[in-house]
């Protein structure tokens, strides 16, 4: 090894190393992984009865989509000529626009040059050909959404885009509406701030009374679904806008961390509390000042 | 069940991520795919973990399993043919300061080099002998090879190093 003794050198090699971040980020995509492989781990189970009523469910539908052939049933054609515009859809999220690229719609923010998604229409033969293609780390139904909602999440690690996030909201029986959203190009509050008032054209969507709370990326903890960023900075602090915040609200909102099983609170002061991870890995103080939510993280075994 | 086999597989995560990523990034050589099949071989403990029996060490069983998945990684690439060196100048992490070290700094990414053209088998004993600081027995557990082999590899292994060095060349072919 040049003029550097060859023995001494593999104390220098040895020092290579991944920093915490890196290795908290892959702790969080195996947790998901794991978290999400449920059907691969739990075996099939083969029940005879079963297949009666697969059979006839598989008759009912046959049966019914015959009927609909026949009767040129004008639902089964509305739905087939769906065609994606701006006019197809709507939801509170400030300062987008679609422009038409293809079959698709791809999705700007304010001035931004970049898309940070898109908006198709998609059968479903072409939906599963997309999650199987993917490298898909979370796939998850959304309940209690405007409509039934599942969504996927792509480990893309390019240079400006880490995840990407697939929602797919059903049409018809063979037609779906898939939605990506780039993070970070989009936060993740706008993801679902999207996704949670989306309304669709021709479509009603169902308004949950309940609070609905969603998780960020790998992340374990879960946010309320209807924030706002208003900064996101390198040092582990995120501020986000809590329009419907209350002291009710917070107090709901602590509740359902503790419910969740995977948080221990350590303190609370006010609107102001402290939680590990059963792990003891995380440490999140989240602190309600007005209608300012703020999260700060810390990470007590992992040396930066 | 299943949260007390997440729990045992994260501990040894916490224990031996070090050892996992710092193989297969040698092994390897870029740090996005490295971190994929730290990914993957966690979650092949977590898939195989009911049939681990104690009969070799933890930290020699994840070896051999990321071992099968640096070797199936290998054999892509080999057809692929889409190994890259540039990537590698810049993927490679550090943990010292970079900039007081540059010197080592610049050693460590040539060393790292060379290590990856040499041929699977020297590179994967290289790496568990003198980076992971395994013992002859462990490697030969892992490799599933005799000691002997492993000894003699390993001679091998290091005579094809130090003629890199010594000459600046490269080491091509089985």
């Amino acid at each position: 090894m040049e003029n550097k003794n060859f023995e001494d050198q593999w104390e220098l090699l040895k020092q290579v190393g991944s920093t915490g971040t890196q290795k908290e980020a892959i702790r969080k995509r195996i947790q998901a992984t794991i978290l999400n492989q449920p059907s691969k781990t739990r075996g099939f189970q083969f029940h005879p009865w079963k297949s009666i009523i697969a059979a006839s469910l598989l008759i009912v539908i046959l049966g019914g989509s015959l009927f609909m052939l026949i009767e040129d049933n004008p639902i089964q054609n509305s739905t087939s000529s769906y065609t994606i515009d701006n006019d197809s859809f709507s939801w509170k999220l400030d300062d987008v626009t679609g422009e038409k690229a293809g079959e698709k719609l791809e999705l700007y923010h304010k001035n931004n040059p970049s898309p940070f998604g898109t908006v198709t229409e998609v059968t479903e033969k072409e939906m599963t050909t997309t999650i199987k293609s993917k490298s898909m780390f979370v796939e998850r139904e959304l309940e209690d959404f405007p409509y039934k909602t599942i969504m996927y999440i792509e480990h893309v690690k390019m240079q400006d885009v880490a995840i990407r996030y697939y929602f797919f909201v059903p049409m018809s029986a063979e037609k779906w509406i898939q939605f990506t959203f780039d993070y970070p190009k989009l936060e993740y509050a706008e993801i679902f701030r999207a996704m949670s008032t989306l309304e669709l054209k021709g479509k009603k969507p169902y308004h949950s009374t309940e609070q609905l709370y969603v998780n960020h990326g790998y992340g374990r903890m879960i946010y309320p679904v209807d924030l706002e960023s208003v900064s996101i900075t390198a040092n582990n602090i995120e501020v986000y806008r809590w329009e419907e915040a209350s002291t009710q609200s917070y107090n709901q909102y602590v509740m359902k961390i503790l419910q969740d099983g995977n948080w221990n609170q350590e303190s609370r002061a006010g609107l102001s509390s402290t939680f590990a991870s059963v792990d003891g890995n995380e440490v999140i103080t989240i602190t309600l000042n007005g209608n300012d939510l703020t999260y700060e993280y810390f990470y007590p075994n992992h040396e930066e | 069940m299943n949260k007390g086999k997440e729990e045992l597989v994260m501990s040894w995560y916490e224990e031996y991520y070090d050892d996992i990523y710092r193989f297969i990034l040698y092994m390897i050589g870029d740090r996005q795919c490295c971190e994929d099949l730290v990914h993957d071989t966690f979650l092949r403990v977590y898939t195989a973990v009911d049939g681990f029996e104690n009969r070799s060490a933890v930290k020699t069983w994840l070896f051999s399993i990321a071992k099968y998945l640096v070797i199936d990684e290998i054999r892509k690439r080999n057809r692929k043919r889409i190994f890259s060196t540039v990537m590698l100048n810049q993927e490679i992490p550090s943990p010292f300061n970079l900039e007081l070290h540059i010197e080592n700094k610049e050693f460590v990414l040539q060393q790292m080099e060379k290590i990856q053209k040499l041929k699977p088998n020297y590179r994967l004993v290289i790496t568990l002998k003198k980076i992971e600081d395994c013992t002859t027995k462990e490697i030969a557990e892992i490799l599933v090879w005799s000691e002997t082999k492993v000894r003699k590899t390993l001679s091998r292994a290091l005579q094809s190093l130090k003629k890199m060095n010594e000459v600046g060349g490269e080491i091509h072919g089985e």
